[in-house]
């Protein structure tokens, strides 16, 4: 440098000096001007000068700024310097280190080297720590421009994933770099999710036997997967095409198969496709496809993917449960000997039938077929033969029907037959007709030729029955009364048949255990002598209480119980009980009295009565002459000489006889000498006409008969004074009825007999 | 068109500057309190648009002109001092 530049170069600082004295002058003089009020003052030129302090604050206000939006990032940054040392760290990075204790000092790390952190971390995830020093010391020395990489950390807090960025502070210098930690566990864990549920997809797939294939129809490339190969039998990576595919394809399934893939592509919809191959092994296998286009991104279809499932094993699972099930059907409804439709067929049809006739206002008959003695057979001949004949039956009745008709087993050698449609009541006739013959026709069973005939009831929708349970109820009433006709023969349903049917069922079941409940009882009417009205007798009257029904008359069930012979044992207790009865009034110092007890045929019938009668008279020690027995002029007539010599052994030991409701009946009056008879009652028929004229000379004659016969006459069923006015002129001794008295308890007669009461 | 009730201002800053920012505020308060409804306020920064501020012969910063009602007025500084700004203003009869 020479003098004077030396010189110069003094000058110049001088110079500098001075302007920047004048400088710092003028900003002050500025201040002062505008009382430190004004930020900035511009020339007339419009630059823009700052006042002292206002460049400082603006500078702050810049940092303060990016120093909030590096802290407003979850990401932990930290600057550093070329060393490596941290310079300055973001409120994430320091949260980050506070929570980890990753810095023994409360510094965060601040002054202490990041690298040197790194380089001695030991344990686990240290080697992450190595691998993410050696990137920033990449970036720091140029090497880089930048470094990224994820990692794995583990902490109280689970399982966390983080991604390291590490770039230049400034491009292309080394003025230290910028660490930042972002926290990507969310987006990793998707990024698991996506490959797990892929993962699992595959499997499902191939559990499953699902094949999926895709085909880019470009390239004419089919991809498969493992499972498409398995099922067509080929090995796994074989090159395949559409026509190579194509040629497993059942030539006749081929058609249906490629117009869904063409209309997959064309409409762009999913289809389903179910199609035979013929497997590399030879085997033919059931497919089933499903298969949709993918559009690509000119909005084109660029390839077809699908699904192609093994129905083989399904299918044939599925014959074999449908073959198991037809059985079954069959089963279900078919009779297993006659192989007949059985009962539950039977009542859906006719349930058919019911809503089809009732729709089109038609009839329809239900034949109730019962073979006659059937039972004699299979006791006779053994149930191997009765099942056979049942069998032959079956055959014949099948081809004796119509197709429309159904026939069916309804139960042991009872059949139904049902006709949907009838026209004219004589079509059921010839029906029934037909079905008549065709059992009667020789059936040869084993080495035995048979000869059985049925009997047929027929019911008709909707005349008898408005649906099939009381069809074939009615149906049945029909065939009981047919059988009743005799043998070989079918009768239509009468109303009157299942009401009567049903009330004696009720009453015989009843009967039977009314004698074991004790519901029967008797209750004594007294006679009255109509001169001195003085009770000359009792007449036993039989009473049922039914505990549901309460009392039921004797008119009712004692033609019941007669039907089934029930009245011997009611008969024999009703004797019984009358005897007991008056010797326990005779016991009580009661006077003696008439016991009149009424017999029905059935106990004639029996050959014994007349020692039961006895032996029960002498067991209550009850004078013969005191009983009288009251039977009716049709028990006379049935079997007039039995009848007579049972009578009159009994009349020999001295009891009575009565011809009750005398007058009703059809007796011969020439018979009546026949019999030993006592008394004739005089029905209440002709009591109740005793004031007319006709009645008058009716009664007179009956009471003059008697007298000329030696016979006693009473009037039954006297309800008036009037009538006993009558009846006692006519020459009538005795009489009965509610005027005197009604049918009273054993111990209100008692009372009454006791005061000794007579009327009058 | 201008309502001639309502008074137009227009503030001049520099960013967030220490003076400019408390003009903004003090003409806020000034404005809410004595011209409720009946004020607009454009602000401009001599920095964004320094072109502007040369155009309207502004040459400090904080500089608060009123356009409008009346004769335009322009007041320098932080406007702390309210009873100055409402004179200049023409609004010392409300500053009771």
């Amino acid at each position: 440098m020479t003098q004077s530049e030396v010189a110069t170069y003094n000058s110049v600082e001088e110079e500098i000096a001075m302007l920047l004295e004048v400088l710092r002058e003028t900003g002050q003089r500025l201040e002062e001007l505008t009382a430190g009020e004004v930020d900035t003052a511009a020339d007339s030129d419009g630059r823009v000068l700052l006042l002292r302090g206002t460049r400082e604050q603006l500078k702050h206000n810049e940092v303060t700024r990016q120093a909030a939006i590096l802290n407003a990032l979850p990401a932990h940054i930290a600057l550093l310097d070329t060393d490596g040392t941290i310079l300055s760290v973001n409120d994430g990075w320091r949260l980050f280190a506070g929570e980890n204790s990753v810095y023994s000092d409360s510094r965060q790390g601040l002054g202490s080297n990041y690298l040197a952190v790194c380089d001695s971390a030991t344990g686990p995830g240290s080697q992450d720590a190595h691998v993410a020093a050696e990137g920033i010391r990449s970036v720091l020395s140029g090497r880089s421009q930048s470094f990224c990489f994820d990692y794995e950390c583990n902490s109280a807090a689970g399982k966390r994933w983080f991604e390291l960025t590490v770039t230049p502070l400034a491009k292309g210098s080394s003025k230290g770099v910028i660490v930042k930690h972002g926290n990507i566990t969310t987006s990793k864990r998707d990024q698991f999710d996506l490959v797990s549920l892929a993962e699992r997809l595959s499997l499902a797939t191939e559990i499953a036997k699902v094949g999926v294939w895709e085909w880019d129809l470009a390239s004419n490339v089919l991809t498969w997967d493992e499972t498409m190969y398995a099922i067509y039998g080929l090995p796994h990576g074989t090159p395949m095409s559409y026509e190579r595919w194509a040629a497993t394809v059942h030539p006749e399934d081929m058609c249906e198969v490629e117009t869904k893939l063409q209309r997959a592509i064309h409409q762009r919809s999913e289809e389903k496709a179910e199609f035979r191959i013929t497997a590399a092994d030879g085997a033919i296998r059931y497919i089933a496809a499903s298969e949709r286009a993918v559009v690509g991104e000119s909005d084109a279809v660029c390839r077809v993917i699908g699904v192609n499932v093994d129905m083989t094993e399904r299918r044939h699972a599925d014959e074999e449960l449908r073959r198991s099930q037809e059985i079954m059907t069959q089963q279900a409804e078919h009779d297993f000997l006659t192989g007949l439709p059985n009962q539950r067929v039977m009542r859906h049809r006719m349930e058919q039938a019911i809503s089809l006739a009732a729709r089109n206002q038609k009839h329809i008959a239900v034949l109730f077929l019962d073979i006659d003695g059937f039972k004699h057979i299979n006791d006779s001949l053994g149930h191997l033969v009765g099942d056979q004949l049942l069998q032959s039956i079956s055959r014949r009745l099948e081809e004796a029907i119509r197709a429309s008709d159904t026939l069916s087993r309804f139960g042991g050698d009872e059949f139904i037959v049902l006709l949907p449609e009838v026209d004219h009541p004589e079509a059921t006739t010839v029906a029934a007709a037909r079905l008549l013959e065709a059992v009667a026709e020789v059936h040869v069973v084993g080495q035995h030729e048979l000869h059985v005939s049925a009997c047929i009831g027929i019911s008709v929708y909707p005349d008898d029955g408005a649906d099939g349970e009381t069809l074939i109820k009615n149906a049945d009433a029909a065939m009981y009364s047919a059988k009743g006709s005799g043998i070989s023969s079918y009768r239509f349903f009468h109303s009157d048949m299942s009401v009567r049917a049903i009330e004696r069922q009720f009453l015989e079941q009843n009967l039977r255990l009314a004698m074991k409940r004790n519901e029967l009882s008797l209750h004594y009417q007294p006679k009255y002598d109509l001169k001195s009205r003085a009770i000359t007798g009792v007449e036993a009257l039989l009473r049922w209480n039914h505990p549901d029904r309460g009392p039921i008359s004797p008119a009712t069930f004692i033609p019941v119980a007669e039907a089934c012979g029930l009245i011997l044992p009611i008969g024999t207790w009703v004797l019984e009980e009358t005897c007991r009865q008056a010797r326990a009034w005779l016991d009580a110092g009661l006077p003696k009295i008439n016991l009149a007890v009424n017999v029905s045929e059935r106990q004639f019938q029996n050959e014994r009565f007349g020692e039961e009668v006895m032996a029960t008279l002498a067991r209550f020690r009850i004078d013969p002459e005191f009983l009288e027995l009251e039977v009716t002029e049709s028990l006379l007539m049935i079997t007039p000489e039995l009848t007579a010599s049972l009578l009159q052994s009994l009349r020999r030991k001295g009891v009575r006889v009565a011809i009750d409701d005398f007058g009703t009946g059809y007796s011969s009056l020439s018979y009546l000498h026949r019999f030993p008879i006592d008394t004739l009652k005089i029905d209440q028929s002709f009591v109740r006409l005793v004031g007319t004229p006709d009645g008058a000379s009716m009664v007179k004659a009956i009471v003059d008969m008697g007298r000329n016969l030696g016979m006693r006459t009473v009037a039954e069923g006297v309800e008036t004074s009037d009538e006993a006015t009558i009846l006692d002129s006519m020459g009538c001794e005795r009489a009965q009825g509610y005027y005197f008295s009604r049918p009273l308890t054993p111990e209100n007669l008692a009372a009454l007999l006791e005061a000794g009461a007579s009327l009058g | 068109m201008n309502d001639p009730d309502i008074f137009e201002f227009c503030l001049y800053v520099a960013d967030d500057t220490v003076n400019s920012s408390c003009a903004l505020a003090n003409l806020r308060a000034i404005c809410s309190r004595y011209l409720p409804e009946r004020h607009k306020i454009e602000l401009v920064d001599v920095f964004k648009e320094p072109g502007r501020a040369l155009e309207d012969r502004i040459f400090m910063t904080p500089t608060l002109v009123k356009l409008t009602p009346g004769r335009v007025a322009r007041i320098v500084g932080t406007l702390s001092q309210t009873s100055l700004v409402l004179e200049a203003l023409g609004l010392e009869g409300v500053a009771a």
